[in-house]
């Protein structure tokens, strides 16, 4: 009898022991990377970090308009049809989708206008109005012709630029990765774009904070989600001045100068990652004047900031949204 | 008569009592002697510099493999200086000090990065 006894106190003992120390045992794997034009992180509780960075660099192969073997550079400087991996022709489809959903604005084929403008060259400059007009008129994603049974995609003298999209596309990818394996957690990001894949060990929510585009190192604030994807566009620091005029890196296709607009930041926070990362980049665009339609909207969250420093949150996400600039106000 | 069998003995509360304390000791202790994070830099994935912040005085300095680039500590914050890359969106993030934090160049591909130590304490994810 005693031996059963014995046997009990050390159970509980060991069981002691492995929760204290076990609390914090950390499984994670990390690894980081350059991909798609950004400093991707991924980090991965009971899995491999480094397998989900190979699908970030074979989708930035596919996707980046400067790479001379990448099926994007092929279709913008082939008149005929290309044919492109599954990636290509589903991202293209995918976008094309959430253009008839929720109008241009966003549009992938605003390539021939990143190209003229050139922001990311040491002495950006203002195109002549002439080339803006004349890059216009190539653009229009009703243009592109893919089909989808022989894979090809023709161009039609329009210039892809998957810069809006792409890092979401590979957010949605990495999750169906991770639904293969035996993930249980997972936060991938790629700065802009990024997701929260299944529940952290804690079985807390995840905290994901908003940087301050005003203020170097700064946070505007955090708040609590679940599984999620989360992407922000802005103009965060990638800006570049003419003549004391600053100029953000977002280039507006219904005018084919730099987004004019009153907000600074925009979150999105909804079940897919292509559609967060493009709604994230229609918000921004929009400006604060279209912002309740999507503070109402049934299938995303919305986090938008304005210049005036004033900050409006979807109502689902209000209650956990933590202040931490106090220059700040939460809109009621 | 029949032994009365006591489930937990005194000794035993002891015993599970300084299991427990040893095991929070072990949990908070290395927490209370680490605030603020380990900061690195990265060149092209190699690591090139590692501090920790809370030990290290307020000094310029430059690394022999990033020589074009100059870095500046003070009150346990990491900024870079100077950049060789033209858009200086690195030099313009100014400090950062918190576990999470990073700067990146991405024309050098290099990364200032704090690094959390031990349990996070902060956010999952810091976006923008």
């Amino acid at each position: 009898m005693k031996k059963a006894y014995f046997l009990t106190k050390m159970i509980i003992s060991v069981t002691i022991i492995l929760i204290s120390s076990g609390c914090t045992a950390n499984n994670a794997t990390e690894y980081s990377g350059f991909f798609m034009d950004s400093y991707a992180q991924f980090k991965v509780w009971n899995g491999q970090a480094k397998e989900l960075s190979q699908t970030a660099e074979d989708l930035d192969a596919l996707f980046s308009m400067y790479n001379e073997n990448s099926d994007i550079y092929k279709i913008n400087t082939n008149a005929n049809a290309v044919i492109v991996h599954d990636d290509t022709i589903a991202i293209i489809n995918d976008t094309i989708k959430l253009n008839d959903e929720f109008g241009g604005g966003v549009d992938i084929t605003v390539g021939g206008l990143t190209l003229l403008w050139n922001i990311t060259s040491e002495k950006p400059e203002i195109p002549a109005k002439e080339e803006i007009d004349s890059a216009l008129l190539q653009t229009g994603i009703d243009k592109i012709e893919i089909d989808s049974t022989k894979n090809t995609v023709i161009s039609q003298g329009t210039r892809l630029d998957l810069g809006a999209v792409a890092k979401g596309y590979a957010c949605d990818k990495i999750k169906k990765q991770l639904n293969e394996t035996d993930a249980r957690c997972a936060v991938v990001t790629f700065g802009s774009s990024s997701l929260l894949y299944g529940e952290k060990p804690d079985g807390q929510p995840f905290r994901v904070a908003i940087k301050d585009p005003e203020e170097s190192g700064g946070i505007i604030g955090t708040f609590e989600a679940d599984a999620c994807f989360v992407s922000t566009s802005g103009g965060y620091e990638r800006f570049f001045e003419i003549g004391g005029v600053k100029y953000q890196h977002i280039l507006d296709i219904n005018t084919g100068y730099p987004a004019q607009t009153d907000l600074i930041s925009v979150t999105v926070i909804c079940d897919g990652g292509l559609k967060s990362d493009f709604l994230s980049t229609l918000i921004f665009i929009g400006g604060s004047k279209g912002l309740d339609k999507h503070l109402n909207a049934d299938d995303y969250s919305v986090i938008a900031v304005t210049q005036d420093k004033i900050i409006y949150i979807s109502d689902d996400i209000r209650d956990s949204f933590e202040l931490s600039a106090a220059e700040y106000t939460v809109a009621s | 008569m029949k032994e009365k069998i006591e489930f937990i003995k005194l000794k035993d509360i002891i015993i599970i009592s300084a299991v427990i304390f040893i095991g929070l000791a072990g949990l908070l202790i290395p927490r209370l002697f680490d605030s603020g994070g380990v900061c690195s830099i990265t060149l092209d994935g190699k690591k090139i510099y590692s501090a920790r912040l809370s030990k290290e005085t307020d000094k310029v300095f430059t690394l022999e493999e990033a020589p074009d680039f100059v870095f500046e500590i003070k009150n346990h914050e990491i900024r870079i200086v100077q950049s060789p890359c033209h858009d200086k969106i690195c030099v313009h993030t100014g400090f950062i000090g918190r576990p999470g934090q990073a700067i990146v160049c991405l024309p050098n591909k290099l990364v200032v990065k704090i690094e959390a130590d031990g349990a996070d304490s902060g956010a999952d994810l810091i976006i923008g």
